[in-house]
Parts: C-alpha cells; sequence; structure tokens
C-alpha cells in the first residue's frame, strides 16, 4: 500500500506545480518560430498590443508554418489557440475545410480590403492577411556572378552549384514553390523537379533551417523571398545579397491570420485582427519578418532597391486545395528516384 | 547404489513438493497483494496497448486501406528503410567483428580497457548528442574536411549510416569479443601448436564462434535501424531517407493525415514482429565482457606483417567511426560562444523539464519494474503460468510499438478529454516509462529473482515482508543494479527525443529537443555545449544515484548482521 500512497503524493505534488492562472485575459497565438524570436516582430508586437488591450498577449511558436494548421487539427476544438498568424492564402482553403475557424467581424470585414496594399486584389471572409512578399532564391552576388533568370536557366546549372529548399509538406515557402514550378510547368512539373534533383543540397523542415544553412556558406542559393537582401542591406549593410527574379514570374504569398470559433476570447481575438491593419502593426513588419506590409505603411528605405517581379503567380486556394495531395506525391516521387 | 540414489533424490522431490505446497498456501495468504500489483500493471500495460493498436485500425479501416499499403510511397518507405537498415547492420557487423578480432588477437589490457570503455560509451550516448558529434566530424566543415579529407555531402543515407554504425558497431564488437574471450585456451594452444594461418585460425574458431550470434546480433541491429527515428529526422536531409517511424510523424505532424499514420504504424508493427518471430534478436545476452581475466591467450597469427597491419587499419577505423565523433564535440567547441548556452532561458526551461521528466521517469519505471518482477516471482512459484506469459506480453508490447505511435494512439483515445498539448508533461512521462520499461525488466529481473529466492524462507521467519523487506534486505543486495537501470532510464530519458517531436514548443521543450532546435541552425556552438552538457549530466546522475544507493549499504550491513543472527540458530 506503501507505494500507492507514495504515487499518489507524487502525482499530487506534480499537479499542484502545474502553472498557475494569469489574472488578466490571455490571448494565445499559434504562429511559426522566427516570428516570435528575438529578432522577428513577435516582441514588438506583443508590447505595442498589449499597451491598448488590457490582456496578456501570449505566441507560442511552432516549428514551422504548416506544423501550426496541423496542430491545430490534432488539438480539434480543445486548442488553446485563439488566433493561427502566419499560414498563407494557399492553405486559406484547406484551413477552412477544418471547420475551425471563425468569420472575421463585420466590422473589421472591409478594412483589408479599403486600405490593402497588397500587388493583387485580395480578400476572404475568414481569413485576413497581414504581410506579403515573392518567392525568390536568395544568393551572394559576389560568389554567384551569374544568378539564373528562369527556371530553366536555373537547372541549367552546372551540378556544383547547390541549393537548399524548404519541404512542401511542412513549410509554406516550400508549398510555394511546389505551386511555383506547378505553375509554370503543369503536366511537365515532374519532369523539371527530375532536371532540378543534382542541384539542390537538401530539404528542410522550415525556412528558418535552410536560410542558416545557406549563411554557413553550405549552399549558393537558397529559397526565401525577395525582400530578404533587405534585411542584409538595412540590418547589416551589406549590399551582397540578392534575390532571383524569373522570367515566367515569381510566384506570391500572402501571409494571413484568423480567428477560431472555439476561442474563448473573442473580442480580443477581433481587437487584434484590427490591429493588425493598424500603422502601429504595419510599420513593425517590414524591419523584423522582412515581407512588405499588407497595410498602407511606411516602407523602410532600402525596400526600393529590392528586385521586383515583372510577373505575380498565385494559385487559387481552392485549386491548391484539391491537388495539394497530388502534387506533393508528383514532387515525392521526382525527388526520390 | 542406484536404488538409493534414487530413493534419496525421490525424498528430496517429496520434501520440496511438501515444501512448495506448504509455501504456496503462505503466498496465497500472504502475497496476495504484489500479485494483484503486478497482476494491475499488466492489465493496464496492455489494455492501453490494445485501446492504441484497436484505434489504429479503426482510424485506418477504410476502403482506401489496401491502397495504402500498396501505394508506391509505402514501398519507397520499405525499401528506403530497408535499404538503409541493411546498409548500417553490414557495416556495423563488418566493423565491430573487425575490431573484435584484432582487439582480441592483441589483448594488450590497457587497449582492451580503452576500447571496450569507449564503446560502453558510444552505446550509451543520447542519439541527439551522437548525431551531433557525426555532424561534427562528417559535415562538410566538420573535422574531416579540416584534415584534407572530403566530408561527405551533408545530410543523407551516409550520415544515417555513419551514425547507426556508431551505435550498433560497439554493440557487435563488445558481444563479439566476449564470445571470443570465452572460448577455452586450449583452443589457441592447438592452433598454434599446428601452425595454423590466419585464414584456417578463422574458419577453424573465430568463425563458428561468430556464426551463432550473427543472426540475433544482426536482426537486433536491423531493427533497430528500420525503426530508427531521431537519427534519420536529424541527418536524414529530406524526403530521400525516410523510416516507418519518421513518415508516420510527417502524417501525424503536418499533414494531419490519420489513416496514413495509422497504416503505416500497423504495417511497421507487422514488419517488426514477423522479424522479431522469425529470428528472435533478443535471445542473448548484452553482459559486459569479462574484464579481469588475466590469462593471456597466445596466438600464433599475432607477429606476421599482416594481420599487424589488418588490425592496425581496423583500430584506426575505429577510432575514426566510434571515437572521434565522442569527443568531436569538445574538439570543435567554440567556448566563448557555446557558454552563451547559459544565458538562456530556454536552456534553463528546458533543463528543468527534462530534470523533472528524467527523474520521475527513472523512478517510476524502476518501482514498476520491481512490482512486475515481484509478482512474476510469486506467480512463478504459484505455477501461473499464462499470468506470467501476460506480464511478459504487455511488457513487450512496447518494444514493438513506435514512441510516436504510441503518443499518437493516447492522443486520438483521449483527445476528447485531455487536452495533451497542456499536460504533453505526463504523455512524454508516460512513453518514456513504458519504453523503457522492457530494457529495464531485462537488466534488473534476474538479479532481483535471486534475491527474492535467497532472501525467501529468511523473510518469512523473521516476518519481514512488504516494503520494509524491500528496504531492509532486497535493495541493498541489487544495489549495483538498481544504480544502473536508475541511471539507464535516467539516461534514456535525458536523451529522447520522439514524443516530444509532436508536443514540443518553446514553452515546453526538453534538453533533447531544444539541441534538436539548435541543431537546425546549424553550425551553433551552442548546440556542442548543450551536447557535452547533456553527457556530462548523465555520467554525473549516474554518480548520485550510486551516492543515493550507497547509503543504503548501512542497511546492507545491518541485513548481513540479521542473515547471520538467522543462520546462525
Amino acid at each position: 500500500m506503501n507505494i500507492l500512497r507514495l504515487a499518489f503524493i507524487f502525482i499530487t505534488y506534480l499537479s499542484v506545480m502545474s502553472p498557475a492562472i494569469a489574472a488578466k485575459p490571455v490571448l494565445t497565438i499559434y504562429t511559426y518560430d522566427s516570428f516570435t524570436s528575438d529578432w522577428g516582430p513577435g516582441p514588438a508586437v506583443e508590447t505595442e498590443f498589449e499597451k491598448i488591450c488590457e490582456c496578456d498577449l501570449q505566441f507560442l511558436g511552432l516549428d514551422s508554418s504548416i506544423g501550426i494548421l496541423g496542430r491545430i487539427q490534432l488539438e480539434g476544438k480543445n486548442t488553446k489557440a485563439d488566433i493561427v498568424l502566419g499560414l498563407d492564402t494557399n492553405l486559406v482553403h484547406i484551413a477552412k475545410e477544418t471547420g475551425y475557424f471563425a468569420e472575421l467581424p463585420s466590422t473589421i470585414k472591409d478594412i483589408h480590403v479599403k486600405n490593402s496594399s497588397l500587388p493583387i486584389e485580395y480578400s476572404d471572409k475568414i481569413f485576413m492577411p497581414f504581410d506579403w512578399g515573392w518567392f525568390g532564391f536568395v544568393f551572394n552576388k559576389n560568389i554567384l556572378k551569374n544568378p539564373p533568370k528562369s527556371f530553366q536557366e536555373l537547372s541549367n546549372m552546372p551540378n556544383d552549384i547547390k541549393v537548399v529548399i524548404q519541404d512542401p509538406r511542412t513549410s509554406t515557402p516550400g508549398l510555394g514553390l511546389l505551386l511555383w514550378v506547378k505553375s509554370v510547368y503543369g503536366d511537365k512539373a515532374t519532369d523539371y523537379w527530375r532536371e532540378l534533383q543534382p542541384k539542390i543540397l537538401t530539404v528542410t523542415k522550415g525556412w528558418s533551417e535552410a536560410y542558416a544553412l545557406f549563411l554557413d556558406g553550405e549552399a549558393d542559393m537558397v529559397l526565401s523571398y525577395t525582400t530578404s537582401p533587405a534585411y542584409h542591406l538595412i540590418a547589416e549593410e551589406n549590399d551582397h545579397y540578392d534575390a532571383t527574379v524569373f522570367a515566367e514570374g515569381n510566384y506570391l504569398q500572402i501571409e494571413v491570420a484568423g480567428m477560431l470559433k472555439s476561442s474563448s476570447e473573442p473580442e480580443l481575438a477581433a481587437q487584434f485582427l484590427e490591429f493588425m491593419a493598424s500603422p502601429e502593426f504595419q510599420n513593425i513588419i517590414p524591419t523584423t519578418n522582412w515581407m512588405y506590409p499588407a497595410y498602407n505603411a511606411e516602407i523602410p528605405e532600402g525596400f526600393e532597391a529590392l528586385a521586383k517581379p515583372s510577373k505575380t503567380l498565385l494559385f487559387d486556394s481552392e485549386i491548391v486545395a484539391t491537388n495539394q495531395k497530388n502534387w506533393i506525391d508528383e514532387w515525392l516521387t521526382a525527388s526520390t528516384k | 547404489m542406484a536404488y538409493r540414489k534414487h530413493k534419496i533424490k525421490g525424498t528430496e522431490k517429496q520434501g520440496a513438493e511438501f515444501f512448495n505446497i506448504t509455501q504456496s498456501l503462505v503466498l496465497l495468504k500472504h502475497f496476495k497483494l504484489s500479485r494483484l500489483y503486478g497482476l494491475f500493471f499488466g492489465l493496464i500495460l496492455s489494455l492501453l496497448g490494445c485501446a492504441i493498436l484497436a484505434q489504429l485500425f479503426r482510424m485506418a479501416n477504410n476502403d482506401d486501406y489496401f491502397g495504402i499499403i500498396f501505394s508506391s510511397s509505402t514501398f519507397y518507405i520499405i525499401k528506403s528503410a530497408g535499404w538503409q537498415a541493411f546498409l548500417s547492420t553490414f557495416f556495423s557487423l563488418i566493423v565491430g567483428i573487425m575490431c573484435a578480432r584484432a582487439l582480441h588477437r592483441r589483448g594488450n589490457p590497457w587497449l582492451v580497457k580503452i576500447v571496450l570503455s569507449t564503446s560502453f560509451l558510444a552505446l550509451v550516448v543520447p542519439t541527439t548528442v551522437a548525431a551531433l558529434g557525426i555532424v561534427a566530424v562528417w559535415g562538410r566543415s566538420g573535422f574531416m574536411s579540416s584534415m584534407g579529407l572530403t566530408g561527405i555531402s551533408l545530410f543523407g543515407l551516409w550520415m544515417v549510416i555513419l551514425a547507426h554504425v556508431f551505435f550498433n558497431a560497439p554493440l557487435v564488437l563488445r558481444v563479439a569479443y566476449s564470445a571470443l574471450k570465452s572460448q577455452p585456451n586450449y583452443y589457441w594452444k592447438i592452433a598454434s601448436h599446428n601452425n595454423l594461418t590466419e585464414i584456417e585460425i578463422f574458419k577453424v574458431i573465430e568463425w563458428p564462434t561468430f556464426k551463432s550470434l550473427l543472426v540475433p546480433l544482426a536482426s537486433l541491429i536491423f531493427l533497430l535501424c528500420f525503426t530508427s527515428f531521431s537519427i534519420v529526422l536529424m541527418l536524414g536531409g529530406g524526403p530521400n531517407v525516410t523510416t516507418f517511424e519518421v513518415s508516420i510523424y510527417h502524417a501525424v505532424r503536418f499533414s494531419f493525415d490519420m489513416q496514413l499514420a495509422a497504416s503505416l504504424s500497423i504495417i511497421q508493427i507487422l514488419i517488426c514482429s514477423v522479424l522479431i518471430l522469425v529470428s528472435k534478436p533478443l535471445n542473448f545476452s548484452l553482459t559486459s565482457p569479462a574484464l579481469n581475466s588475466r590469462n593471456t591467450i597466445i596466438r600464433n597469427d599475432m607477429e606476421s606483417l599482416f594481420s599487424k597491419l589488418t588490425d592496425f587499419f581496423c583500430f584506426v577505423i575505429f577510432v575514426i567511426l566510434i571515437l572521434i565523433p565522442l569527443v568531436a564535440l569538445f574538439y570543435r567547441l567554440d567556448l566563448s560562444s557555446g557558454l552563451n548556452l547559459f544565458a538562456q532561458d530556454r536552456f534553463w526551461n528546458a533543463l528543468y523539464t527534462s530534470t523533472k521528466l528524467a527523474f520521475f521517469s527513472s523512478i517510476f519505471s524502476t518501482i514498476i519494474a520491481i512490482i512486475l518482477i515481484h509478482s512474476r516471482f510469486r506467480l512463478t512459484q504459484l505455477g501461473s503460468r499464462f499470468s506470467i506469459h501476460f506480464i511478459d506480453f504487455s511488457v513487450s508490447f512496447y518494444l514493438l510499438m513506435p514512441a510516436i505511435v504510441f503518443a499518437t494512439g493516447c492522443f486520438i483515445l483521449l483527445r476528447n478529454y485531455i487536452n495533451f498539448f497542456e499536460h504533453a508533461f505526463w504523455l512524454v512521462l508516460s512513453a518514456n516509462v513504458l519504453f523503457s520499461l522492457p530494457f529495464i525488466l531485462r537488466i534488473l529481473s534476474p538479479a532481483l529473482e535471486k534475491t527474492l529466492l535467497q532472501h525467501e524462507k529468511l523473510s518469512l521467519q523473521l516476518g519481514i515482508t512488504g516494503l520494509r523487506k524491500f528496504i531492509i534486505l532486497t535493495s541493498p543486495a541489487i544495489n549495483r543494479e538498481l544504480q544502473l537501470v536508475l541511471g539507464i532510464s535516467f539516461a534514456f530519458s535525458l536523451g529522447d527525443l520522439s514524443v516530444i517531436t509532436l508536443f514540443g514548443n518553446k514553452d515546453f521543450e526538453t534538453l533533447p529537443y531544444y539541441l534538436y532546435q539548435l541543431f537546425s541552425r546549424y553550425g551553433a556552438s551552442e548546440a556542442d555545449m548543450l551536447g557535452i552538457f547533456i553527457l556530462g549530466y548523465i555520467f554525473i546522475t549516474y554518480f548520485i544515484f550510486g551516492l543515493i544507493l550507497m547509503s543504503f549499504e548501512r542497511f546492507q550491513s545491518f541485513s548481513q548482521l540479521v542473515i547471520n543472527n538467522a543462520t546462525n540458530k
């Protein structure tokens, strides 16, 4: 009997140790890890929002962007999250199909149409954009003298030029590249992936791993955004980095946030979404998340020097939802043989 | 004479039977509880396992079930994991056996000591730390390329194989070496009298020694590599190299494809059960080779130039594959930026979580193991074979089930009642306990059963029972095993990177999970520092457990006194 009693004491002791409930209302936001890192937008957004909300804003940084959605699906209705921040328009339809997301309140429905500074017209009933950028391959101008100007040139490069990409199953840039290739090559996408295969150094789970690998000099190019060189230009005063602009066009990413039906703080969540469109939030974005702001905001000096694609590519999110599985399987077979 | 002998035997038998019967009566009366505890835990374990399996079947049960099993991606996983496991097994066996031969042939006690303790270290290093070491040696900016030798192109198949060889070659080495050592000395004398050449020695003595070991060893290693998770996750580098466990993780964590996850889990469980049934990989003891046998063996193939060269070559391979990855972290560590680690809150949080986890995991799993062995012992006395098999089954169940599958199954099973993301600690803890149980039982049960048998009559005579008996009589006698078991389960849980990958986040992370996150940043010296820290931590706690158990020694002297008194009567 003693052993059981001992175990019982341990268990009560442990349950007492669990975190206490905070007095202020808590708004929990699930996002990807680089958003919440010290150099990301997270800390500044938290301070700014807590100034106006009388609440405790808590970010939960997950290790990849698509992982956020998976996590919501795993947790189901019991999720702690009030808001999910960091999906992109490609995933919007898949996310809606889960049925966990609530419609935007009518008060903020129009904001993102009215003040939008997106390169295309975009509006959605459930998800609200907060920043955007074009995908592009980032390289060091001093090392890579002749950057490719099209997908064909990319695959024609010598095999000792190495590229790091992200896994389309786990990260939105990876999925973006998959869709980019698909929108350019259509049914011949598999052939293209086969051609590109020898140049791919490795496929990482998330953006930060890939970028770190590139900065460590392990690879010559990395799949990132056309806005990434701005980081080196502004934060590091280093103008050696540039991003590719392809003749076929560059694929667009619009990052979005949405609130959950199961949220216990729906008003607070709505307030945050509204705050996302405010200059306070939007001014933080360019120099921390290194993306273009989604609403009228000051674009800092340095961004004008960035390469601008002539053509913007974007799939409808319903098409992505119906084909995602097949297209990923295509990519898997092409890159595993 | 023969008749007499028979008669004596007969009475002995009768006496024994009589004793057994009376004992059984006593047992029935007094030890009902200790039997029930074991059955109770066995019941819980197997119920949980079966519920998870049933859940999996339910989730996988749709029209497309066969479609998933026979899809090209499933075949690809089998092909990729099988090929990788085959190569890993092959190289581990070759390296391990060659080194064991070389070691046995040289027989220098210092060399033996160094090689064997290095290989022991390699066996207990957490996978996450080992992966870091492998990259420090073989990565593009690693030790090998700094020596002017080309490193292996970053991540992929060969990295994974190198890591698997790092873990498994030492195992082969230790088993093969103790097998060679256990051959009678006159074998070698006869060999040198007849002037057998190296090849003949191999044919006549060594090969027959290894032959019986090969199949169980190979299938054990194959199983370990086939189901490998954290190594493949960290070093696999994309979809090219995969295992079922990694694919299940992907299906659960990212595409939320529970049907796929369930089908893949069932396939993996099936493949592993077939492998285990066919080859019985666990049928050999992992006891450490006798270090203290003094009689040096003179092998007549010692002096030839060829054998000297090959032995030297083997030791070089051993150093490169096993020793250098162990020390590479120290070599590469950039102390000034590595020390940044200790300024991170995340590190201290992870340390706290990991310590809590490892502490409770080692305590719980040891306690459960002791209870299980106790009641197994009582049940053996009663001869209730079914219950014994039941307990064995309930534990070995968890050898087959992948940790990721366990966590997913638990999660789906209970997700309407408990949000495991908030209580992830409990899930990780129970996974650690359950998955270290089979190993703990293997180590603990021979010693504990022997002690129980020895103290049986004595404790009945003196009326010392229950917890008091355990503290006064039993635990001092199995002091060393307890230390080993506590240390091993502590280390296991401190290095475990499986369930946490599903539930971890910045607010809940363990040391290996944090290491995995740092590892993703590449070349972070904090990662090296953390690797070294985890290693040091494991060894220190091992010694602390030893110290705590040492204080039990005073009980031992007391119990010695009791035993002496009892026998003098």
